[in-house]
């Protein structure tokens, strides 16, 4: 029989080949017992123990039964793309008397500790405009690297997020993606292990050119789901959304709000700047939202940097811009016309061509958009990037049952011979269908497999509508159902506060009694 | 060792495949004979052609062994890795080799379990997981026995070595870059014709090469005023598995296109002399490609001949050429607006071929030769004339010990010293810093000249009482022994030499001890400068640093409000920390005003807006050089030091270092890093970042650091103190310096 040396008998001999190979079994001795430690923590992660976990908790805590279903459905969802947790490796082995329990609570930050009531719950990797973007919307909770995991199994959000606009420098994950951040791939891979453990999603949201992803694919193929945003290419398009009512007053006198490299390096450029009477640009040494709220405060256009080939367009700058009224030159960004193209109110409102005398003639003097250019952009918007549409859109994908607040939900009043397929038809489709009798039983049909629920009532006065309880914010009613984007038309106009609108018809969008 | 070295190379490939890791035993066996060593190559498989066994038996200090004709292998089939072990074991047996180089994971393993190579091997690894997602416990263990076994391990990549320093305990500063090498080009230098801008492009036609897409470029050209020719070089033209008609379009586009001509397939040196008639090279690839990590040998032959490269942006094409190359392209119209941009000014054309040429020249031969000269001197030093000149006169070697129950600052003098020609140094391991087995201690003692306590501790009490006449004490103390009752304990007579770390620790030992002030002299800590010499990542001029903040006294909570103060008035500043966390130290964690400290600032990362989410913590490991790459400024704000590493190992990665005035600061550092208190340390930063001063001052670090505790310097200076005594003199004044000059480390040597 053989007995394992101790320690202090090898280290006196390791200064010799021999001594020094018996230091290497010891030290792979040490790994054996770490890697002992691990597989019992990768057991407690296991689909097994998790679900012997929930039962436990259901049984101890009743109130817990009711959601005992989604979390089981979940689990198994989820149990395909559990993986080996990955933990970055420490140079000693610590015992358990090294580590003190109650220490790392310190790192969760109190306020998460206490989601909000908000239906939807989003944590991880999350980029500060991102983050904003969603936050009125959802309950957003941004983790730094090293507390992402701890964050997680605290506050157990419904989706975790890996948004690679994190990722850039400055950002709380700069350099994950860049192969010599080792570290943080790791944290980035726990926090994967972390949310599978829970039984929760992980969504990587891909805000950046592939040069930049490219050695992200092995985490990628952890999530459960890859999108593309802005930024990226149009692998998997999906946009994150901006906060449309995020805007800034317009400025009195014409200015340029430069995103772009500024003094620019190129000639056609350099024509473009002087063809602006004033230059914005953005003050980076300033918080991110400041910088950008002060310099557009101070700008009537905005140009965005010009578009790259097969990376998608539509930057939240540009939007923003849009949702502030500002009109917009965005050379290239095809993905930005596209969006745009069904209102023709926005033909002038932004140039996304490179051509120079274009880009020369939008340049100088930039006027801010015209109440209808407003209204349309902030309807283009909200149907196609805004937070809570595009939140919603997300959770579907995912099959999970949180959905963002959205304080635009609208109740539509029609007769019972509404034609649904017009209803449904509406870009901002409604999220009630209020009528005065039962409709037919396909009509009915159609519109509950599009999400809207049909209420039956009178609807003739205030106290009327009131008693209905409907839990849309807002009531249209006398809604032009042949124009798709009628009732888009009037939330914006709402939302801007502009006044009623007669043609082609009286149609109202009034708040819920 | 034996002069001149001896090596033995082995890859676990066959050389009658040409591919690149053939090529990497021929490359290696090159260098190494370049740099003066005698070398043995071993083959792994019989001789079938002599296209790259026959240059390497041209080269002069160069032994081919085949296996297969001398006996040592039978049959013809190739070599096991375990029979390639066993004969590089025969072959060390014959004439003991001083370094091993192997390649190839399963042969490395192999050579990793012999303990007669133990510690010879220099091992080269490309076959292991490239993503730490991908790396399990099993990889990572059989790393770390050949991290164990290993002199060196070589990476082909900064990003390799990242991957091994921070996934393989120990490894760091074992870990050196030996990037892939590009011949020199058989190609007389030619002026360029005039005429049309001439495109060149070289290698296969396949869609995500965009071949098809380069035929168009003299049309698109044309349409812009610019008369330029593609030159396309090769001959395989991929069969697309979906667009069965794309190859036939390719051809059809290599024979008819205007302005395109198609020279078919051509030997190596032909290619590259028409490629170095060319104006630019191309190197534009689909967005598919943009994943990929690996360095184009196409960019590099194109670079080595001075031909500026239109080609995507990709990490490692940042990382070679820097951000701001003006060439890297997305489609087509980046491609022409790239062309009429240098059509129009011939003159940028050759400065980014010359810069070009520049950042491949690491790539050369000659460079990597002198690379691997550099190495070998670390590896096997040249012993002091002092010392030589002792074991001479001795007629045997210096027999040295090293005591002590902590070796992490020691570890690569004791490295240095055991590799000295005419040393051999034994370790007296304390289990603890009082406990020691006696037997041990007593057979040092009769075997020893000259024994090293490293600590100030009880290991010094034991060896000034036990010490024989004649025998050699020295000893190293830091910081806490000075608070130690033992010391009352110490025999100080018997103490040769007493080392402290600065001058401000020097001279509180003498006020504190009545050791002989004489004896007392100062060596540096060491900073291994070329580990940390790494390219910063960008924002790094926004990121402080603080590596270590247990226990309080390092007073993290300073660098935090350093932090505050920064954005307030920018908020790009961000503050990385590298360190345990106070609670993974029972110890320091079982003291309440730690652990009110700690609660007070995690309370304030949480609740203050300037710095709420501007803190990371990076963890603890040896990964540090890696680290310090995100870092532009290193901090260090602690109560008091001994040393402090942190800030010097900053300087060296390129970082510029700011200190508040800890007591002896000043005895280490260049005043004009010390900051009176945290709103000074702000300002300063703040305004050498907003006024473009970083760079040079972070240049200007790095001298001072290569200038003042490089790790050879001290290292030579530890080998000197082994037979003779240093000054006194050098506990007196600054340790910094501003350049190499004759007030080096260990200058003031014997009186």
């Amino acid at each position: 029989m053989t007995e394992t040396p101790l320690p202090s008998e090898i280290a006196d001999t390791s200064d010799t080949p021999e001594g020094g190979r018996l230091v290497a079994e010891l030290r792979q001795a040490q790994a054996r017992a770490e890697r002992a430690e691990r597989e019992l923590a990768r057991t407690r992660q296991s689909a097994a123990y998790v679900v012997g976990d929930l039962m436990v908790r259901a049984a101890k805590e009743p109130r817990r039964l009711l959601t005992l279903p989604r979390d089981l459905w979940r689990v198994w969802r989820l149990r395909r793309h559990r993986r080996p947790t990955s933990r970055p490796a420490t140079s000693s082995a610590r015992t358990r008397e090294d580590v003190d329990r109650e220490g790392p609570r310190l790192l969760v930050p109190r306020l998460a500790s206490t989601p909000t009531a908000r239906s939807l719950s989003l944590a991880g990797a999350i980029g500060a405009a991102t983050a904003r973007a969603w936050s009125p919307y959802a309950s957003v909770s941004p983790a730094l690297p090293h507390e992402a995991v701890a964050l997680v199994e605290t506050i157990d959000p419904d989706v975790v997020v890996i948004d690679t606009s994190a990722a850039l420098p400055g950002g709380s994950w700069s350099h994950l993606g860049n192969p010599a951040a080792v570290d943080r791939l790791l944290a980035a891979g726990a926090l994967v292990d972390a949310a599978h453990a829970h039984g929760r999603p992980v969504v990587m949201l891909r805000m950046t050119p592939p040069s930049h992803t490219a050695f992200l694919d092995g985490l990628a193929a952890r999530c459960d789901l890859v999108v593309d945003g802005p930024g990226s290419t149009p692998r998997d398009a999906w946009h994150p959304g901006i906060d449309p009512l995020d805007h800034v007053p317009a400025a009195a006198a014409p200015a340029l709000l430069w995103t772009a490299s500024f003094p620019p390096s190129d000639d056609a450029w350099r024509a473009v700047a002087l063809a602006a009477e004033r230059i914005i640009s953005i003050d980076p040494s300033l918080p991110e939202p400041t910088a950008w709220h002060r310099a557009l405060g101070c700008a009537t256009g905005v140009l965005i940097e010009p578009a790259r080939a097969g990376i998608l367009g539509a930057s939240p700058e540009s939007l923003l811009a849009l949702a502030s009224g500002r009109r917009v030159l965005a050379p290239d960004d095809a993905d930005l016309a596209a969006m745009l193209a069904p209102w023709p109110a926005l033909h002038d409102a932004h140039t996304t061509s490179r051509d120079l005398a274009d880009l020369v003639a939008s340049a100088q003097g930039p006027r801010p958009l015209s109440s209808s250019e407003h209204r349309a952009a902030l309807a283009a918007i909200l149907v196609s990037a805004s937070a809570p549409t595009q939140l919603a859109r997300l959770a579907a994908r995912l099959g999970i049952p949180g959905r963002p607040s959205n304080p635009w939900d609208v109740a539509l009043l029609a007769d019972a011979d509404v034609d649904p397929m017009r209803v449904i038809a509406q870009s901002w489709r409604p999220r009630e269908l209020v009528v005065d009798r039962p409709l037919p039983d396909r009509a009915t049909s159609i519109l509950l497999d599009a999400g809207i629920d049909i209420i039956i009532g009178d609807a003739h006065t205030d106290a009327d509508v009131a008693r209905l309880g409907l839990s849309s914010a807002y009531v249209a009613t006398q809604v032009d159902l042949r124009d798709p984007h009628d009732l888009a038309d009037l939330l914006a106009g709402t939302l801007l506060g502009q006044a009623p609108r007669s043609h082609p018809t009286d149609a109202r969008l009034v708040s819920t009694p | 060792m034996t002069e001149p070295l001896r090596a033995i190379v082995y890859g676990d490939v066959n050389l009658n495949i040409l591919d690149g890791s053939a090529i990497w035993v021929q490359s290696m066996s090159e260098a190494l004979c370049g740099a003066g060593v005698d070398v043995r190559v071993l083959l792994k498989a019989p001789v079938e052609t002599g296209r790259l066994v026959d240059p390497m038996r041209a080269m002069p200090g160069v032994t081919v062994i085949d296996p297969f004709t001398s006996g040592l292998a039978e049959g013809r089939t190739p070599l096991t890795p375990e029979a390639a072990v066993s004969i590089i074991e025969g072959l060390d047996g014959s004439a003991p080799a001083d370094l091993v180089v192997v390649r190839g994971l399963r042969l490395v393993t192999a050579a990793a379990a012999s303990a007669r190579l133990h510690g010879r091997l220099w091992t080269y690894l490309t076959d292991i997981a490239q993503s730490p997602l991908d790396m399990d416990e099993q990889q990572r263990e059989r790393l770390a026995s050949i991290a164990g076994a290993s002199r060196w391990m070589l990476c082909q990549t900064e990003e390799l070595r990242a991957l091994i320093e921070a996934t393989v305990p120990g490894v760091s500063g074992r870990c050196e870059l030996w990037s892939p090498i590009v011949p020199a080009p058989d190609v007389d230098p030619v002026p360029r014709p005039t005429g049309p801008l001439r495109l060149v492009y070289t290698g296969k036609f396949a869609p995500l090469w965009n071949t098809l897409e380069m035929t168009r470029l003299p049309a698109l050209l044309a349409e812009q005023g610019i008369d330029a020719e593609v030159h396309m070089v090769g001959d395989k033209i991929h069969d697309v598995p979906g667009d069965r008609d794309w190859s036939v379009r390719m051809r059809e586009a290599l024979q008819s296109s205007p302005g395109v001509v198609w020279h078919g397939g051509m030997p190596r040196q032909e290619a590259m002399a028409l490629a170095a008639s060319g104006d630019l090279g191309l190197s534009w690839r689909a967005p598919e490609m943009d994943a990929s990590l690996e360095l184009s040998t196409k960019v590099l032959e194109f670079g080595v001949l001075g031909i500026p490269v239109l080609l995507n942006r990709t990490p490692m094409h940042e990382s070679l050429l820097g951000a701001d190359y003006p060439l890297f392209v997305a489609n087509e119209s980046d491609v022409v607006q790239a062309c009429i941009a240098l059509s129009a000014d011939p003159s940028a054309r050759d400065e980014l071929g010359r810069r070009m040429a520049a950042s491949v020249a690491p790539y050369r031969m000659a460079a990597a030769i002198v690379r691997l000269r550099a190495l070998l001197e670390r590896t096997f030093p040249s012993p002091p004339q002092a010392l030589a000149s002792h074991v001479s006169a001795a007629g045997r070697p210096l027999r040295v010990v090293v005591a002590s129950h902590d070796l992490k600052f020691f570890t690569r003098i004791q490295e240095h010293l055991a590799g000295l020609p005419g040393v051999e140094l034994r370790l007296d391991h304390w289990e603890a810093l009082s406990v020691h087995d006696v037997s041990v201690g007593e057979q040092m003692v009769a075997r020893a000249d000259v024994v090293i306590c490293e600590w100030a501790g009880p290991n010094l009490v034991w060896y000034s009482r036990h010490k024989r006449d004649g025998q050699r004490l020295i000893v190293r103390l830091h910081r806490f022994e000075l608070e130690a009752g033992w010391l009352a304990d110490v025999r100080a007579e018997a103490i040769d030499q007493i080392v402290c770390v600065s001058p401000f620790y020097a001279q509180l030992t003498a006020k504190r001890t009545d050791w002989p002030v004489e004896r007392i002299v100062v060596i540096p800590n060491w900073v291994d400068v070329a580990q940390f010499d790494r390219p910063k990542l960008a924002g790094a001029e926004f990121t402080l640093g603080m590596i270590g903040i247990s226990p309080h006294r390092k007073r993290p909570d300073l660098g935090v409000d350093v932090l505050a103060r920064l954005r307030r008035r920018d908020r790009r500043f961000r503050l990385a920390i590298k360190s345990k966390m106070p609670w993974d130290y029972w110890w320091i964690w079982r003291k309440p005003e730690e652990r009110l400290e700690t609660e007070r600032l995690f309370h304030r990362l949480h609740t203050d807006p300037l710095v709420e989410g501007a803190v990371t913590f990076d963890g603890f490991g040896g990964d540090v050089a890696s680290w310090l790459r995100r870092v532009g400024w290193v901090l260090s704000t602690s109560d008091d030091e001994s040393f402090h590493l942190a800030p010097a190992e900053g300087m060296a990665s390129g970082a510029v270092p700011a200190l508040l005035p800890w007591p002896g600061a000043e005895t280490i550092y260049d005043t004009r890093w010390i900051h009176p208190d945290p709103a000074s340390m702000a300002d300063a930063i703040h305004d050498i970042t907003a006024s473009g001063r970083w760079q040079a001052d972070r240049a200007l670090a790095r001298e001072q650091v290569r200038a003042s505790f490089p790790l050879d310097a001290v290292c030579d200076v530890w080998a000197r103190i082994l037979v003779e005594d240093l000054s006194s003199q050098t506990a007196q004044g600054t340790l910094a310096r501003t350049q190499l000059d004759s007030s080096s480390p260990g200058a003031n040597t014997a009186e």
